[in-house]
């Protein structure tokens, strides 16, 4: 299925996703801060979203083209290395600027409480 | 001058990405948009060339703030940036931050990436309270 074609507020995914210390690893040696990781008991920032985004880009292709614009994350907790943590993210905007379709997609992950641990949005242009 | 106040510059930290960090980032964030690991493909399209995910390159944000901040940063911050220019590979980064407010213990921070020929590939701007 293509992103691109999917309605405002159509869920992405609403899945549990287990933050593995070996993939966590594998993520931070890709990054040079291997070490930072055995500094905290918390995921880096970047990490959560970027898994979510794995899953997301893998269970919907996109065209060739596709530009991430940007990107904002915001955290209200702190996520425990190793955690499972449960992932919702929904198109949040789908509207074509100048014959260039622009998309919007808002990732939240929450705890087993239903906590908002992290909130993301992020704005990809596809061509 | 404290890290929390006005003027203060974090840490730079510069970076050579390879195709193999990215192979490996791809792997580990389950992103494996040809885009990003497979050349032919790339070539196909605007970039021409394989180019960094814009995630892998704004976690370096994210770690340059740990490495200032440690877990202040990771409980109480929110990074917006904007991916303004590709990184290809064997293209060597720099990072930069400046505290441009600091008020009611929250610090507001510029931050951004830029490429060894001075091109911006990411700016944006990160708080913390603290």
């Amino acid at each position: 299925m293509k992103l691109s074609e999917l309605d405002i507020n159509m869920p992405l995914i609403d899945t549990n996703i287990m933050l593995s210390r070996d993939i966590l690893a594998k993520y931070m040696g890709s990054i040079n801060s291997s070490s930072n990781s055995d500094k905290t008991i918390y995921n880096p920032i970047f990490f959560p979203t970027a898994i979510i985004f794995g899953e997301i880009f893998n269970k919907y292709s996109l065209p060739d083209g596709t530009i991430h614009l940007s990107q904002k994350i915001s955290f209200s907790k702190p996520i425990k290395q190793n955690s499972m943590v449960h992932a919702f993210a929904k198109i949040n905007k789908n509207t074509i600027k100048a014959g260039k379709r622009i998309i919007s997609i808002k990732i939240e992950i929450t705890n087993d409480k239903k906590t908002i641990l992290h909130e993301s949005m992020c704005t990809l242009l596809i061509s | 001058m404290n890290k929390y106040q006005k003027g203060y510059k974090t840490k730079s930290q510069a970076m050579t990405i390879t195709q193999s960090k990215v192979i490996s980032y791809a792997y580990s964030s389950g992103d494996i948009n040809p885009i990003h690991i497979n050349s032919e493909f790339a070539k196909k399209t605007m970039f021409k060339k394989t180019i960094a995910h814009g995630m892998m390159i704004g976690a370096f944000l994210g770690e340059m703030l740990f490495s200032e901040y440690g877990d202040v940063w990771l409980t109480s911050g929110s990074i917006d940036i904007k991916f303004k220019s590709p990184i290809y590979m064997d293209e060597t980064i720099e990072t930069y931050g400046e505290v441009v407010t600091s008020e009611n213990n929250i610090i507001k921070l510029n931050v951004s990436i830029t490429k060894n020929d001075g091109t911006e590939a990411i700016k944006g701007y990160a708080t913390i309270k603290f």
